[in-house]
């Protein structure tokens, strides 16, 4: 059997930058970050004062009492931005596709929230009981499984969980999944709400927060600025979409993933040059074929430099020409989410010929020296891109986008 | 004099905790060894600062540990965070 084309036909964010996927490009097609200093948490405590928090965020918005009691932040996250995806590809309208449909979504911490507080009952108040719905609460595939509930999707549905690159994994195994005939659609994406305080606590103690802001690529960075959210994609077989007029709003045509072997937090660029040509290789594209890559662009030093020499293991003489961008420069890092998100960034960056800028750049290092997009977004029509997820433990995956038709 | 001693105490001390991280001979660590030398990566570093802050009870900052190359700067390092803290401590009735 051939292999079918797999397009994007709806797209739903919440982030820093908005609360759904027209905020969200907004934002970034102007190149505006949402660092500031934390509200959720007291911050005396901690020695980094800065995140990407989704501001003004109520559950009652989006919840009522008797659901919101079952969901933890980035559960709620995960739906807030399937419904938006669900309902812009108006996919919920076709019965016979629920059996064919998936829900592979990712997340790093999973419920870590409601986790936190049920355990400090135990810990700090003296209580001796939790609460009986801490576990499905705290499961890491809280959302698959929600998402699922709501929209009657029967299809093969589970949750990856592969740190900062989750999100690309469920991406892209829910690409292969459409394209070798398994499903005919998928929700697939990410979601993650890393602001508990114990959470931040042991981020702090890592030592890769910046003080500051997220500068990736740029000289004087100093760390990751820490974000939460959720963005989903509707993914299905082009054949189908077209048959029943969607809106294709991009394509994916090829997937790559690597493991380092090497370190369980140093990056290593063989790993991620690995994924990327994989990525090319299985989208049958030649490096010169891809205009952008939307970057992993973490901040670390040791990402960011690893990253580039990444990109050129991969590219050769064609990094040169790559416009490369990360932008976690104005979302932050969303951990398991953070692959969604820079998902629609990138299809939204073909669909618009703009290329969202790598923020907060000071000045040019020379271990990153490539063309980064410094600050301001420009216009630029690419027919491919690729966009990054390297996660800690050396866990790498990279998808590959064609602009839509 | 006084400073002298507290200096070889905040030596020994730090020497004393490098050799638990790193599971090495106390003997085995000078003044002058590298985090090379001592074949600590990024990891142990951070399981240093971490033992360092706790036996000290001090914080080091993020941007001070990554310019600490060997068992001397750690040494200033933590006598240096330690008179800052001595100078800015409530005085004792």
């Amino acid at each position: 059997m051939p292999k079918r084309r797999v397009v994007i036909t709806g797209l739903g964010v919440i982030s820093s930058l908005g609360k759904n996927s027209i905020e969200f490009w907004d934002m970034l097609s102007r190149g505006v970050p949402s660092i500031r200093p934390m509200e959720s948490v007291d911050r005396a405590c901690l020695r980094f004062q800065n995140a990407a928090e989704v501001r003004g965020y109520r559950t009652s918005d989006h919840f009522n009492e008797e659901q919101a009691r079952l969901l933890d932040k980035f559960v709620q996250f995960g739906l807030v931005a399937a419904r938006e995806a669900i309902t812009s590809s108006g996919i919920e309208r076709i019965p016979r596709l629920r059996e064919r449909t998936g829900v592979i979504t990712g997340s790093a911490l999973g419920g870590q929230g409601m986790e936190d507080e049920a355990f400090a009952e135990l810990y700090l108040r003296g209580r001796t009981r939790v609460h009986p719905l801490s576990i499905p609460r705290v499961m890491a595939n809280a959302l698959t499984s929600h998402i699922s509930m709501q929209y009657g999707f029967t299809g093969p549905s589970y949750t990856v969980s592969t740190a900062c690159s989750s999100a690309n994994h469920a991406i892209g195994q829910a690409f292969w999944m459409i394209r070798d005939g398994l499903i005919d659609a998928a929700l697939a994406g990410g979601s993650e709400a890393p602001f508990s305080f114990g959470n931040l606590k042991a981020w702090e103690a890592m030592r890769v927060v910046s003080q500051d802001t997220c500068r990736p690529f740029s000289k004087f960075r100093d760390g990751i600025i820490l974000g939460e959210g959720g963005a989903m994609l509707v993914l299905e077989a082009r054949d189908l979409a077209v048959s029943r007029g969607a809106c294709i709003q991009g394509e994916i045509v090829g997937f790559g993933m690597s493991s380092d072997a090497y370190h369980i937090t140093q990056p290593k660029p063989e790993g991620a040059a690995q994924a990327m040509k994989m990525a090319l290789d299985d989208a049958a594209l030649k490096p010169e074929m891809i205009g952008y890559i939307n970057a992993h662009g973490t901040g670390t030093p040791a990402n960011d430099s690893s990253e580039v020499r990444g990109i050129r293991a991969a590219f050769g003489k064609h990094a040169e020409r790559l416009a490369v961008s990360s932008t976690k420069s104005m979302h932050g890092h969303a951990l398991g989410a953070a692959g969604a998100l820079e998902a629609v960034a990138t299809v939204l960056s073909l669909r618009n010929n703009c290329l969202p800028p790598t923020a907060n750049f000071v000045e040019r290092d020379p271990e990153c020296d490539l063309d980064i997009i410094p600050n301001l977004p420009r216009d630029a029509s690419c027919e491919y891109a690729l966009s990054n997820s390297f996660g800690f433990g050396g866990l790498n995956a990279v998808i590959a986008f064609r602009k839509g038709e | 004099m006084e400073d002298n001693k507290l200096s070889d105490q905040i030596t020994a001390k730090v020497i004393e905790t490098i050799s638990k991280v790193k599971k090495i001979a106390p003997e085995a660590i000078g003044l002058e060894s590298t985090f090379e030398e001592l074949k600590m990566d990024s990891l142990d570093g951070l399981d240093l600062f971490f033992e360092l802050e706790e036996a000290f009870d001090l914080t080091i900052a993020d941007e001070s540990a990554r310019s600490l190359r060997n068992v001397r700067n750690i040494v200033e390092e933590i006598e240096k965070l330690i008179s800052k803290r001595d100078l800015t401590a409530p005085a004792q009735s």
